[in-house]
């Protein structure tokens, strides 16, 4: 029998929404005041995962891709259901190509992108064929060494004079509007809205009483690990260098000097970007082969996995021409597009039905 | 009664029937037949294996007695004749009227009776060998605690356990394992605290295990463990019996095998072999930072080797600046990559601690010497190694031998190789790639149902006081969780000693 333990949850769902986006620089756009952005698009980002959570519990705990079918009916919630797991791959597909982009730019400039991906692909089918109760247990162990490392390189940075907390201020002085446009629609999406693939995950939960609250956690504390990044950045690098960098998060690693000896963490670089993008790839991966699993009620998942990891592979190689494009597609057109009618259009539809019904009950009921 | 319908019984005739167990035992050179004629006239052969029975007690507790007795028992005027096994002196005896079951007890060290007229043998059991004595454990040495270790001898092996269990809640079962070598097997645990699934499940699958020969306790392990495919123990093997009572203290199943010194502890996992049960007798926080200094060097000596290939060729830019000149300075001779000089050297080593175990005692001189220039000064003022390396190479090489538990080191060493050639591919990248595609293993793996990792992996907070450290035994109240689910309680809580309080502190 499968079981996860609440910590476990707690520590996929914190590595998850981390993923590679805190490597990005969570809502740079803003500037000095991305870390307000950040902390509104994880209370935001709460609000809609209660959403999902509150869909959960009144299906009486069906995953995802049985809520549409139970509330919509039949053809037209499969239907529905099945933009699932296609837009759970074409996300691993957009990990894939982080990967196949970042690693060359950042440490392994001569390798070619087919190899590190592929070798990456590899351990991930590895892990799901291992199944969700490893994936879980890995988290498990990943997040405290992560935390570890956070903390090291906050005191490193600190110790060594790299910060300076005059680039904070002055807050807000340019008012809502860059924040917001921070917010909505990228900054709710991305990690927080993508937590939808746990709808998948909810039903291994071992006890089902905690699950609200540690998912709620998880997801602040997440928010407030990212605006640390971010505040970090800002006082490292300087409001222009932090909004016009690509990675922010690794260069302010190159910052911290101590004693002419600890001169630069990026090996703490590779271990955020392989952990976190290991554990947001496995996830999505995960939440196609169980979305799938569930809607074809295939018994094995020995020829999903490979097929979903081929699938990734492929897209993540083929989707974009250069990392501009692949950040282009990714801040502009996949929000609007697709994560907002799939993450909150589509939920909000299904969140209301069931309410409608349950209403509908009482008054039925009460009568007679 | 008709011989010819069973052929394999006895059938009563002592000619015959010696006849036949000579046919059984022919071209057996070890076998002796110490035949004797009593007063009656009646004939008698005991069979025996020379080496596995006692001849002295032989002849004056058996032969001699029935002698001495039978002219007066065996009288023909006194009725129906008494069993002979009433006149023999020796500790256990039963009689068996099968030939061939005979034999085979034979084999096992038994003594066969046969006796003129009886339509039964009597098989004797006056069983010595020659034996080792109880000596230090080789493989596990301590400086403090019990100097004792496992034999041969599973009988002395149960003794050893015993003496150290004094309570009817310790059970043997024993079984016979092997087709042809009827390996003795002895399932220990303590009735009141054992898992009932963990014993169920190992019962089942020694009952399971079709073999020919059971030669060591390799042959159970490599038979019962839950993933064939790791390279990791997935039971502890273990030569000192303190730790096999300490294993079954927690609810675990030790499983000792005759003719080998080396139990096995069911489940056991990763932490458990990186506790020495030395841990447990020394004081409690030198044993804690010894525990962590162990972990650390267990993960040393899986990518030190590795870290200094990745670093060396791919990320030259992450090593402090001073530290890179003195590293490229010393590099400078060597004409070969990284990796290249790594294997190079991680070989060399390798083979030296191999022809270390295998070399004949007086040769050993000679390899130390050969030893000490191959991994040291001469290698590298040969321009074939960088200095730097070889004391990566040495580091490593003295991190991967601090396991309590020696089959974890050998697991360890061999996973460095793959490491060392994912570093020298892929950089830090691929180290990282192998270590995460190593922890999904461990977190799939399991041990008779337990996690490989607990109680780290899933976390327990309780397990937290036996693993990276050693609580003292006054906070240790309860057993592992994992292992001593019935019966968690083991010391009384508030054990904690202090100085005394009340009337007398104004002294």
């Amino acid at each position: 029998m499968i079981r996860i333990s609440r910590f476990q949850l707690f520590s996929m769902l914190i590595l998850f929404q981390l993923g590679t986006t805190i490597l990005f620089g969570f809502a740079s756009g803003a500037g000095r005041d991305a870390w307000i952005a950040s902390l509104l698009s994880a209370l935001l980002g709460a609000a809609i995962i209660a959403g999902y959570l509150a869909l959960f519990r009144m299906t009486g705990g069906l995953t995802l891709v049985e809520w549409f079918p139970a509330l919509f009916g039949r053809w037209p919630g499969t239907i529905a259901a099945w933009l699932y797991p296609l837009l759970f791959l074409y996300d691993a597909g957009r990990i894939v190509a982080d990967i196949r982009f970042l690693f060359p730019i950042t440490i392994l400039s001569g390798t070619p992108d087919w190899v590190i991906a592929g070798s990456f692909l590899i351990v991930v089918v590895y892990g799901l064929y291992a199944g969700v109760e490893v994936v879980g247990r890995v988290a498990g162990v990943l997040f405290p060494v992560v935390m570890v490392f956070f903390f090291l390189e906050i005191v490193l940075l600190v110790a060594s004079g790299s910060l300076d907390a005059h680039h904070l201020s002055p807050v807000m002085a340019e008012g809502w509007g860059r924040v917001w446009n921070t917010v909505w629609p990228l900054g709710i999406t991305q990690t927080f809205g993508e937590s939808i693939s746990f709808a998948m995950i909810w039903t291994y939960i071992a006890r089902k009483n905690g699950l609200a609250g540690t998912t709620l956690a998880a997801t602040l504390a997440a928010g407030a690990i990212i605006a640390l990044t971010d505040v970090l950045g800002i006082n490292g690098l300087g409001e222009g260098v932090f909004r016009q960098m690509t990675l922010p998060s690794l260069a302010l690693l190159k910052l911290p000097s101590l004693a002419d000896f600890l001169e630069n963490l990026d090996a703490l670089g590779v271990i955020y970007l392989v952990v976190n993008a290991f554990m947001k790839l496995s996830l999505h991966l995960l939440s196609v082969v169980l979305c799938v699993r569930r809607l074809t009620g295939a018994k094995s998942d020995r020829w999903i996995i490979p097929a979903a990891a081929a699938a990734a592979f492929f897209m993540g190689m083929t989707m974009a021409d250069s990392f501009t494009d692949h950040l282009e597609a990714g801040f502009r057109n996949l929000p609007l597009q697709i994560w907002v009618p799939l993450f909150l259009v589509l939920p909000a539809a299904a969140l209301a039905v069931a309410g409608i019904r349950k209403l509908g009950n009482a008054k039925g009921e009460n009568p007679s | 009664m008709g011989d010819s319908g069973s052929a394999l019984t006895i059938s009563g005739s002592y000619a015959q029937d010696l006849a036949r167990f000579r046919q059984v035992f022919e071209r057996c050179a070890d076998v002796v037949y110490r035949s004797f004629a009593l007063d009656s006239g009646r004939n008698g052969t005991f069979i025996f294996i020379v080496g596995l029975v006692d001849e002295q007690r032989l002849e004056a507790e058996c032969i001699r007695p029935l002698m001495r007795e039978e002219a007066r028992g065996f009288a023909p005027s006194r009725g129906p004749l008494p069993d002979p096994a009433d006149f023999l002196h020796a500790d256990r005896s039963e009689s068996e009227t099968d030939i061939a079951k005979a034999a085979e007890a034979v084999c096992q060290g038994k003594a066969a009776l046969l006796l003129e007229g009886e339509r039964s043998v009597t098989l004797v059991n006056l069983l010595k060998w020659d034996k080792r004595a109880v000596e230090e454990p080789a493989s596990e040495p301590v400086i403090r605690g019990p100097r004792d270790g496992f034999t041969e001898s599973l009988a002395s092996n149960l003794a050893l356990v015993r003496r150290r269990l004094a309570t009817t809640d310790l059970k043997v079962e024993l079984m016979r394992i092997g087709d042809r070598s009827k390996t003795s097997v002895a399932v220990v645990y303590l009735d009141s605290l054992v898992l009932p699934g963990v014993l169920k499940e190992a019962r089942e699958r020694l009952s399971r295990i079709r073999i020919d020969a059971v030669l060591e306790s390799g042959y159970l392990e490599e038979l019962i463990a839950d993933n064939p495919y790791s390279v990791f123990p997935q039971l502890l093997n273990t030569e000192r019996p303190d730790r096999v009572v300490g294993g079954m203290l927690e609810g675990r199943v030790a499983i000792l095998t005759d003719n080998t010194p080396f139990a096995l502890v069911a489940p056991g996992t990763y932490v458990d072999s990186l506790q020495a049960s030395e841990d447990y007798y020394q004081n409690y926080i030198v044993s804690s930072a010894t525990r962590l200094l162990r972990f650390w060097l267990s993960f040393s000596a899986l990518v030190f080797p590795s870290i200094y290939i990745a670093v060396t060729t791919f990320h030259q830019e992450m090593i402090p600046t001073s530290l890179l000149f003195s590293i490229a300075s010393s590099r400078e001779a060597v004409p070969f990559p990284g990796i290249v000089e790594a294997f190079v050297m991680e070989a060399a080593f390798e083979g030296l601690r191999e022809a270390g175990i295998r070399l004949p005692r007086p040769v050993g001189q000679a390899v130390s010497i050969v030893g000490a220039l191959v991994i040291g000064q001469a290698a590298v003022q040969a321009g074939i190694v960088s200095a730097m390396l070889v004391i990566v190479v040495s580091f490593t090489g003295i991190a991967s031998f601090i396991f309590p538990i020696y089959a974890q080191g050998l697991a360890l060493r061999f996973l460095r190789f793959p490491m060392m050639l994912l570093a020298g591919t892929l950089g830090m990248y691929g180290l990282f790639l192998g270590l995460l595609a190593l922890l999904i293993h461990l977190c799939k793996l399991r041990s008779f149902g337990v996690p490989y990792l607990s109680p780290l992996v899933p976390l327990q907070a309780d397990g937290m006081k036996d693993s990276m450290i050693r609580a003292p035994w006054w906070r240790m109240v309860l057993r592992p969780q994992e292992t001593g689910k019935r019966n968690r309680r083991r010391i009384r809580a508030g054990s904690r000693p202090g100085p005394p309080s009340g009337g007398e502190s104004g002294g």
